[in-house]
């Protein structure tokens, strides 16, 4: 049980003002013991910070990280979405079921283990994968399974330094040949934890060149790289940056760190492996925006990101990087960390504001963009970690160095997360512009097990799947957008000829349905809907015309929803059914026989979920 | 009100003093709450109890009741001494400041704390610079100003504030008193009071004299300022007030010492009372006429910010019930008068040509158009609020005012002090709210609220039943055991007849205005073993 | 400043700032909205007010700002597809059956169906049961599964009201309501103002009151001024055909601004209470028994002239009141001044 006193503390500890209230709460829930919120407690944070009790219900409600009934010492979250799916999730789940002798939301009796599934971890190269705590494993087998449970029932300590070792950044990375490396370089060659690893092989060299200009010298010098948004969007940066309101209020540079889109890990190998570089990248900007202050929104799951995050800041205040007056110039800038809940939609960037306001994660309107009003209702930048991290070496070797690679409207290299049926998974720097087989042949060295290539699913759940006929489509975000795929954050989930279409689709449709904030009207139903269609083609009782019902109401939340999550699942709709259609309709006959179905209905889409 | 409802949003800062304005005026409450919670404006808010006010008010001084003058004339003080207050102003359109000033000198924040019961006089003067850096500060009081023998000069207090801020004679500002009836405001403009006729005209004033008596069509009209309320219940009891017409009130729960007030109904010869119900003071009369409820009529009331609007029958009228203008009217013509009208609108059209503030509105114009007195002619838009660029006397007037204390100290024999109020949910004696199901089931029986300590040094829990007793009598009910009053301080809704709160409250009043010291008097609490 | 957009074809002059719902509104055409509300902020949730801008591109009418040269159209063929598949996908969230539903013919939802042409419910049903809270709080109803998520009560409660006792809790397809931490109203810090169920465009919130006593076109309107405190506020009163009273609502107009307190709203019982006077009372006896208005005012009038006569006109007391009317005061202050011929008149405005 826990005390009014520590109550107390924890608010003292991180100031309670609304925008504290998702570490505050996680504080109390690790606190506890039993990885809950009990109401006792939400009553008296309620009471402490001067909010409603029904605001921290309902954000306490929002977040999947969060509960208000007992769990367990360790909470075991299972990975199901799509890489960890094709990758054998179901059979994690049955071994993590069998071992510890509980099912899906129970506690083992003695209060060790509480289990639940989750969406995408980010570490999809590894996959299935899961989470105890905030340990990562990846790579799971049985037998991996009931070695690690033992291990907490030993040495019961689970705060994302125990991950496994598959988990590293260096790792993670493929081997280099072929590649471009740019932002990949220092990646394993500096200690990320050193920040005169940094300094010395040419940190904070670009935020001093570019105090040497003026600001919007900086924004002319990234508008003419061309660097383009690479959390999914694609948006021009530098013309971005040039939107950003003049006056003299607070400003603020926000980096989006809620790597969520299934099949994304990149941004927490960058954060994991090169920390100050993002930093680097957020003074940049914050220089040229005429932002004092930046934040990083890095989701909860990313334990470790958020400890090496906070080691670099502290490091850089310490060398003076941060704080008044910055390399001696009339430029102050500090650096902050907001730790996401477990909420998919807090990567769109107006729910990621509201989150770190502590609200819910409900996207706001636009406009107002957050360029005219963001956090706290000032001007805000908010840009993906790898869009940032690029900017350091843009202010160092020049727009013209950078447009050196990549395609005529997509400058740079672009960060492509391998996962799937391939014989070599993990992260890679290519240029815009290669193509799938490039990807694929040399790097991921063909499809596992010398199966045959089914489809590939590019740009994460919300981006579509393209097929043998795009082999050799380059890839950058223009060229993907007119052949109605997505190039996203570059997820490359690769899938063979044993994956069942449908079931891949009921997957992806599970995933929207859980992840969709609930707010409008489209997507709170829709997406529902959208899973029971498809569920029941998976069970094979849906009709031949339930598939124009599929388009036709995907259709309409991609005009009329809110936030890019709803607008999204037109997207795999209508690449699976371009492609797939005959599977479709053959799952519209109730004798069909479809193992993967069967297996994913009667092993993992039982009971409530 | 001097200033608008509407101008809330316009003010920087708000000073509430003596209104628990979330129970009792919650609409303005809320716009208030508003104002503060979102717009981000600054409030200070000074009563006994930890009101819900309190929550959001960036200073909460929480004095002893009866102390009102001590706490304003402590923030005046500050005020002066940090040179917050508005010199232009006072220097143009003041006088009296100087005197004011000498006054001042001697309340000091930690004069004052001690005073009050406040901890740390610091408080005193973080909430001066809040209220003396904000412009326009609009302060709201409520009977927790005015229910003193110093009721007049708390008011008096208030407006010395806001002339010292320059805050009069401007939107957004104002001296702002919440009335707590839906038509206190209209039937004070209406002459409803001893020494004025309608629109404070004086009654000791020939010229007004004969201005009614034109209008009225008689000889005279008496010279002398009549009796308030209270005198009239001692004058009762000696016998020199025989016969008494009451219309829609019920001062057997209203009025201050209810023993005071039956013995003297008993003592009258002839007792008239008009109502809606069978209420506890028509229980003693000679006569009961059924009056109509509000739906059930016509006619114009007149809201705290002086603006009048007009009400239309919705209901017909329960049983043989009828329109109070029509009962007195015939009363009137029996007892040989000629007086005729067929509506209130007709009466409205002769009441508003003898009174200089309604004279420009219509029944017409009222329907259509937002009016607040003054409105002196057709086509005057009426006024927002007063005392632009000159006060009705001409110069605002400071008055030196002294703190006095209460009427009734406390001492070993009654140890705590008792302040009464109103609920949310509940109304003046309950006659409206008490009948009305839903509120009675929310707030179904009377209770006393006392301080944790307090409660724990009587040995009493919450929910017990205990008997609350002052010089003047003894009532039973609840304890609500809560932080909201001040510790030694207990506090009673006067809503329940059954444990009625002015059985207890002494009838002490201001030498001007007469208003009785209900706010504060002595009293003890002892646990009542069954 | 003014700036010209078009709309349906038509060159409109507008302010910049406002947005496109309000330049419809102000020219007459009419947009359908559920989570609009002019007193509360603007949300965007609901999605039905959403017109076609610049040719190829779906916006809300209610959040978007209009832009010099826009080109709105705010009604077409996919427009009605649009707004009738949302109206269905409402339809298929929730429990909307108005047969047993009180808001039957005050239902914005319901208006809007019809309007649309939805003869038939939607196919499926993805309902999630919500919570049914109809005898925890004195005052309100929340029947949840009639909720569409617009998010009103939320707004009135924290904007007009400021109490935040509503909020969303649960996410996506489980979204829903809360009052405290998931507990009924009743035990929440809900004051019962009712601003709430004023704002619901639907049945989710409701009225004890209103319960079982009478259909929206069976009751008939009327305003007047509340008889609580000073402030004033206008209400507008529904009256059920056996003459009762079963519902207020503030008043747009009035200084309430559409806001009113728990006795504004639920404190008028007392109109039409058993315990109303019904005839005049005399004493006879010593007990008050019925009598004539005749025989009751002969009998006022004749005592008064008697008293004034034999003790003098300042024997006489008249107590006026603050619950009257001008009128009344005014009469009764001229029947004391002019007719019985002493000042001493006073009423409550010290108590």
């Amino acid at each position: 049980m826990i005390t009014a006193q520590q109550i107390k503390d924890v608010l003292e500890t991180y100031g309670n003002a609304r925008e504290n209230l998702l570490v505050i709460l996680r504080e109390l829930e690790n606190m506890s013991g039993m990885n809950y919120l009990d109401k006792s407690v939400l009553i008296q944070v309620a009471e402490l910070m001067n909010l409603p009790p029904s605001a921290i219900a309902g954000f306490v409600e929002f977040y999947t990280m969060f509960r208000s009934k007992p769990r367990a010492r360790h909470v075991i979250r299972i990975c199901k979405s799509t890489p960890c799916h094709t990758m054998g999730a179901i059979s994690v789940f049955d071994s993590v079921k069998q071992v510890l002798g509980i099912q899906e939301g129970e506690a083992t009796p003695d209060g060790l283990f509480y289990l639940e599934r989750c969406e995408c971890l980010g570490v999809c190269s590894v996959a299935p994968a899961m989470m105890v705590n905030y340990d990562l494993h990846g790579l799971l087998t049985h037998e991996k399974i009931v070695s690690i449970l033992s291990s907490y029932r030993n040495n019961p300590v689970a705060d994302g330094w125990g991950s496994g070792e598959e988990i590293d950044a260096a790792q993670t990375i493929l081997p280099r040949t072929g590649q471009t490396i740019r932002l990949l370089e220092n990646i394993g060659k500096i200690d990320p934890e050193r920040i005169e690893d940094y300094t010395n092989s040419g940190g904070y060299r670009g935020i001093r060149k570019a105090l040497s200009v003026s600001p919007a010298d900086v924004v002319s010098v990234v508008k003419d790289s061309g660097l383009r948004g690479r959390g999914g969007a694609g948006f021009p940066a530098g013309l971005k940056w040039s939107f950003v309101v003049k006056g003299d209020m607070q400003k603020y540079v926000i980096c989006n760190a809620d790597e969520g889109e299934p099949g994304t890990f990149k941004d927490r190998i960058l954060m994991e492996g090169n920390p100050h570089l993002l930093l680097e990248g957020m003074m940049i900007c914050g220089y040229a925006t005429n932002a004092t202050i930046g934040y990083i929104y890095v989701r909860g799951e990313y334990r470790r990101s958020i400890d090496r995050l906070q080691m670099a800041i502290e490091q850089a205040r310490a060398s003076g990087f941060l704080g008044r007056r910055i390399f001696g110039s009339g430029f102050d800038f500090d650096v902050f960390i907001k730790e996401g809940g477990g909420a998919y939609v807090c990567g769109e960037e107006t729910s990621l504001i509201n989150s770190m306001e502590g609200f819910r994660g409900y996207p706001r309107y636009k406009p107002p963009f957050p360029g005219q009003a963001g956090f706290n209702n000032n001007p805000s930048t908010v840009n993906n970690v790898e869009t940032l991290m690029s900017v350091p070496m843009i202010m160092n070797r020049g727009a013209l160095w950078f447009k050196e690679v990549g395609t005529v409207t997509c400058a740079g290299t672009k960060l492509f997360c391998l996962s799937g049926k391939l014989n070599r998974t993990g992260l890679v720097e290519l240029p815009m512009g290669v193509t799938l087989r490039e990807i694929i042949d040399v790097h991921g060295k063909g499809i596992l097990e010398g199966k045959a290539f089914k489809f590939a699913q590019i740009g994460g759940s919300a981006g579509g799947i393209v097929g043998q006929d795009m082999m050799d489509t380059p890839l950058d975000i223009d060229t993907l957008m007119r052949q109605g795929a997505t190039l996203g954050s570059g997820v490359i989930l690769v899938c063979d000829e044993t994956t069942c279409p449908v079931d891949f689709l009921l997957h992806t449709m599970s995933f929207f349905k859980h992840e969709s904030c609930g707010q409008c009207t489209p997507c709170r139903i829709g997406c529902a809907q959208l899973e029971k269609t498809t569920m029941n083609l998976a069970k094979r009782i849906a009709t031949v015309p339930d598939l124009t019902g599929l388009k036709t109401l995907a259709t309409l939340m991609k005009q009329t929803s809110l936030c890019a999550l709803g607008q999204s699942p037109i997207m795999p709709i209508e690449t699976m059914l371009k492609y797939f259609r005959k599977d479709f309709e053959n799952h519209c006959n109730p004798d069909y026989k479809c193992a993967a179905c069967d297996a994913s209905l009667s092993r993992f889409f039982t009971g409530t979920h | 009100m001097t200033n608008s409802i509407r101008e809330i949003p316009v003010s920087e800062a708000f000073l509430i003093i003596g209104s628990n304005t979330t129970e009792n005026h919650p609409v303005i409450g809320a716009m208030i709450k508003k104002a503060v919670i979102t717009g981000g404006k600054k409030l200070v808010v000074v009563d006994p109890r930890k009101i819900e006010m309190a929550k959001y008010a960036d200073v909460f001084l929480q004095i002893l009741p009866g102390t009102n003058i001590a706490i304003l004339n402590g923030l005046m003080h500050v005020i002066i001494k940090e040179g917050l207050h508005d010199k232009e102003y006072i220097n143009s359109r003041c006088e009296g400041f100087a005197d004011l000033e000498k006054t001042l000198e001697r309340y000091t924040p930690e004069y004052v704390a001690d005073i009050c019961g406040i901890d740390d006089p610091e408080m005193i003067r973080k909430a001066a610079r809040i209220l003396g850096n904000a412009k326009p500060m609009a302060a709201y009081y409520c009977m927790g100003i005015t229910q003193f023998k110093s009721g007049v000069n708390g008011v008096k207090s208030v407006a010395n504030l806001q002339m010292l801020l320059g805050n009069l004679g401007v939107a957004g500002g104002g001296v702002n008193p919440l009335r707590g009836q839906s038509n206190v405001q209209g039937a004070c403009d209406m002459g409803g009071l001893p020494n004025v006729f309608t629109a404070y005209q004086p009654v000791t004033n020939p010229d007004a004299r004969q201005k009614f008596q034109n209008a009225w069509k008689i000889p005279t009209l008496p010279e002398k300022p009549g009796l308030t309320i209270v005198e009239s219940m001692n004058l009762a009891i000696e016998g020199k007030v025989k016969a008494l017409y009451v219309m829609g009130e019920n001062p057997v729960i209203s009025d201050p010492n209810q023993h005071h007030v039956i013995e003297a109904l008993k003592s009258l010869d002839f007792l008239v009372v008009q109502d809606i119900m069978l209420t506890e003071t028509a229980e003693y009369a000679d006569v009961v006429l059924p009056g109509c409820a509000f739906l059930e009529k016509d006619g114009t009331v007149s809201n705290t910010e002086r603006r009048v609007q007009v009400m239309r029958k919705a209901l017909n009228p329960i049983g043989d019930a009828r329109d109070d203008w029509w009962i007195i009217t015939e009363i009137a013509r029996r007892m040989g008068v000629e007086w005729v009208y067929n509506s209130a609108e007709e009466i409205f059209e002769e009441l508003r040509a003898v009174t200089p503030s309604y004279a420009g509105m219509t029944y017409e114009r009222l329907e259509n158009e937002l009016l607040q007195w003054p409105c002196p002619t057709i086509g005057h838009p009426g006024t927002q609020f007063l005392h632009k660029d000159r006060f009705a006397r001409g110069l605002g007037l400071f008055t030196a005012i002294e703190y006095t204390p209460p009427a009734e100290q406390v001492d070993p024999e009654y140890p705590l002090v008792l302040t009464t109020g109103r609920l949310l949910e509940h109304f003046h004696t309950g006659t409206m709210s008490r009948n009305s199901k839903i509120l009675d089931a929310i707030v179904p029986e009377p209770y006393v609220e006392i301080f944790p300590n307090d409660a724990e040094n009587y040995n009493i829990s919450d929910g017990e039943i205990v008997s609350v007793s002052t010089r003047r009598g003894s009532i039973r009910l609840k304890a609500f055991v809560t932080k909201r009053p001040k510790p030694n301080v207990v506090f009673i809704p006067f809503h329940f007849h059954e444990a009625c709160a002015n059985v207890l409250t002494i009838d002490a009043l201001d030498p001007l205005c007469k208003i009785p010291e209900f706010k504060v008097c002595a009293c003890k609490i002892e646990k009542v073993y069954p | 400043m003014a700036i010209k957009i078009t709309l349906d074809g038509r060159e409109v002059e507008c302010e910049r700032g406002m947005t496109i719902l309000e330049v419809c509104n102000k020219q007459g055409i009419r947009i359908p909205t559920l989570c609009y509300h002019p007193q509360v902020s603007k949300t965007g949730a609901c999605r039905l007010c959403i017109v076609r801008v610049n040719k190829t591109m779906f916006k809300t009418a209610c959040t978007e700002p209009v832009v010099d040269g826009m080109n709105v159209i705010s009604c077409d063929d996919e427009l009605i597809f649009i707004r009738k598949s949302l109206l269905n996908l409402l339809l298929l969230e929730g429990d909307h059956n108005c047969l047993y539903c009180e808001a039957n013919g005050n239902c914005e939802l319901q208006s809007l169906c019809h309007e649309y042409g939805i003869e038939i419910p939607p196919a499926g049903d993805i309902r999630n049961v919500r919570t049914r809270d109809v005898t925890s709080s004195e005052g309100l109803r929340r029947e949840e599964n009639r909720c569409i998520l617009c998010g009103r009560c939320v707004k009135a409660c924290a904007e007009i009201q400021m109490n935040r006792v509503w909020d969303f809790a649960g996410r996506g397809s489980h979204a829903h309501l809360t009052t405290h931490i998931q507990d009924v109203l009743g035990d929440s810090e809900c004051v019962q103002c009712g601003q709430c169920v004023q704002l619901c465009p639907t049945g989710a919130l409701s009225f004890q009151t209103v319960y079982g006593r009478g259909l929206e076109w069976e009751l008939t309107k009327k305003s007047s001024i509340c008889i609580y405190c000073g402030v004033g506020c206008k209400i507008d009163f529904s009256i059920n055909p056996q003459g009762e009273l079963v519902r207020a609502d503030g008043a747009l107009d009035g200084p309430n601004k559409g806001h009113l307190c728990v006795k504004g709203r639920f404190g008028f019982d007392f109109v039409q209470s058993p315990k109303r006077l019904k005839t005049p009372l005399v004493r006879k006896n010593g007990e008050l028994v019925p009598t004539s208005w005749d025989e009751a005012l002969n009998h006022v009038a004749d005592r008064l002239k008697q008293i004034k006569t034999e003790n003098g006109s300042d024997s006489v007391m008249a107590f006026t009141s603050a619950k009257c009317t001008n009128e009344e005061n005014y009469l009764l202050q001229k029947f004391i001044r002019a007719v019985i011929g002493t000042n001493n008149i006073d009423h409550c405005a010290r108590l």
